[in-house]
C-alpha cells in the first residue's frame, strides 16, 4: 500500500539538524567534486575514446545540473519580493516540455522519461517558470535515485473535489521497507546527530516546496513498494469548464 | 607497496557517476569493485559477498552512512571490515568520532586526488 505525506518547507526536520547554508554548500560541492574528478580522468592517457566521450558528456550534464540548482536557489531567495505572473497553463504541455528538456540527462543514465497523457485535463493556474522548475527538480531527483534501466513516469491528473491538478513524477527505485529504515534510524539516533536526507535531496525539496507555496500549491510524496512519487498540486483553472 | 590485486571493494555512494569513476580507477589498480547507491542496497551486497574494504559516503538517501556503520558494527563478520569515508561534508564527519567504527580514513571529495582512494585502501590493508 502506498504511503502519502505532504512536505512543508517550514516543517522539514533536516533544516533544524543542519544549517541551510551548509546543506546548500553540500549540494553544490557534490557536483563540483564530480566535475573535478571527471576532469582528472581526462588527463588519463590510457582512457578509451568511448570513456573520454562519456566523461565529457557527464561534465556538461553535471555542470547544467549545478547551474539549475544555483538558479533555483536565487529564485528561492527572491520569492518574497517577486511578483509572479499566474496564468492558465496546460499541465500536458508542462510535462512534455520537462520530459524533453531532461531527456539528455535521463538518456545518459539509461532511463526513459515517460509522460502518461490523460484525457480531459483542465488547465492549471500557475507561474510557468516555477511550475517547470518544480517538475524538473522532481525528474532530476528521480534520475538520480531510480534503478538503472527503469522508466520515470510523469503524470498529471485532477484530484478529488478540490479542483486541484496533481503533476507527479514517479521513479521505480528500490522500495525501502519502513521497518528496515526505522531499525537503522533507531540504532543511530542516540549516537550521532549527523543529518540524513529524508527521501532525496533535502535542498531540492525545500526549493520546490517554496516555489509551490508561492503559487498557493503544495508539494508531497507517495512512497510505493518499488519507488517514490513526488507531486505538486496546483489550482485548476475554473475557466476551462467553459471551454 | 601493498598489492591490492583481487581485493574486494564495495563503494557506497548515491552518485552513480562518481561510483563509475572510482570503479574505473580501482579496477585499474587490480581491485574487484562493486557499487551500491544507498545503505539498504549496500547491506544486500554485503550479504551476497563480504567485501574486504568499504568506501562509504556519509550523505546517503534514506539512511545515512553513519547508520550503515552502526549496522556493520553489530555483526562480527562485518564489524572487522575497514571503512574509508568519502564525503563532501567531511566537516561534519569527525574522524575521531568515527574511528571506533572501523573507519581508517576520511577523504574529502572536494580535495580528493585521483590516487587518494587507492592509497587509502592500501593503508587499510597495512
Amino acid at each position: 500500500m502506498a504511503e502519502s505525506f505532504e512536505v512543508d518547507r517550514n516543517d522539514m526536520f533536516w533544516l533544524d539538524d543542519m544549517p541551510s547554508v551548509l546543506m546548500a554548500a553540500h549540494e553544490l560541492k557534490s557536483p563540483l567534486s564530480l566535475i573535478r574528478q571527471l576532469g582528472f580522468s581526462l588527463e588519463d592517457e590510457t582512457m578509451s575514446h568511448t570513456d573520454r566521450r562519456k566523461a565529457i558528456e557527464r561534465i556538461i550534464l553535471t555542470s547544467e545540473r549545478s547551474l539549475r540548482l544555483t538558479s533555483d536557489l536565487t529564485r528561492t531567495a527572491r520569492l518574497d519580493d517577486a511578483l509572479f505572473n499566474m496564468e492558465p497553463l496546460s499541465p500536458d504541455q508542462i510535462c512534455q516540455q520537462v520530459a524533453s528538456d531532461m531527456s539528455p540527462l535521463s538518456q545518459a543514465y539509461g532511463l526513459d522519461v515517460y509522460f502518461r497523457r490523460r484525457r480531459s485535463l483542465p488547465l492549471v493556474v500557475a507561474n510557468r517558470d516555477l511550475l517547470i522548475r518544480i517538475v524538473t527538480n522532481f525528474v532530476d531527483n528521480a534520475i538520480h535515485y531510480a534503478d538503472k534501466s527503469q522508466k520515470i513516469e510523469l503524470d498529471a491528473k485532477l484530484i478529488g473535489r478540490e479542483q486541484m491538478v496533481r503533476l507527479s513524477v514517479r521513479d521505480f527505485g528500490p522500495g525501502v521497507s519502513k521497518k528496515a529504515l526505522r531499525k537503522m534510524f533507531e540504532r543511530s539516533s542516540d549516537q550521532t546527530n549527523l543529518p540524513t536526507r529524508p527521501l532525496s535531496s533535502g535542498l531540492g525539496l525545500y526549493i520546490v516546496s517554496s516555489f509551490a507555496q508561492a503559487m498557493n500549491g503544495r508539494v508531497g510524496a507517495v512512497r510505493h513498494r518499488d519507488g517514490v512519487s513526488f507531486y505538486v498540486d496546483v489550482q485548476a483553472s475554473s475557466q476551462l469548464s467553459l471551454l | 607497496m601493498i598489492d591490492v590485486t583481487g581485493l574486494r571493494v564495495l563503494i557506497v555512494d548515491d552518485d552513480k557517476w562518481l561510483v563509475d569513476e572510482l570503479r574505473r580507477r580501482l579496477t585499474a589498480a587490480g581491485c574487484l569493485v562493486d557499487g551500491a547507491g544507498d545503505g539498504i542496497e549496500a547491506i544486500d551486497k554485503i550479504d551476497q559477498a563480504l567485501p574486504e574494504v568499504i568506501v562509504l559516503d556519509i550523505m546517503l538517501p534514506g539512511a545515512n552512512g553513519i547508520s550503515l556503520l552502526h549496522e556493520l558494527q553489530s555483526y562480527s563478520d562485518t564489524g572487522m571490515i575497514p571503512v574509508i569515508i568519502l564525503s563532501s561534508s567531511v566537516e561534519v564527519a569527525d574522524s575521531k568520532r568515527l574511528s571506533p567504527y572501523g573507519v581508517t580514513d576520511v577523504i574529502d571529495k572536494a580535495t580528493m586526488m585521483p590516487d587518494d582512494v587507492v592509497s587509502a585502501i592500501r593503508r587499510s590493508q597495512a
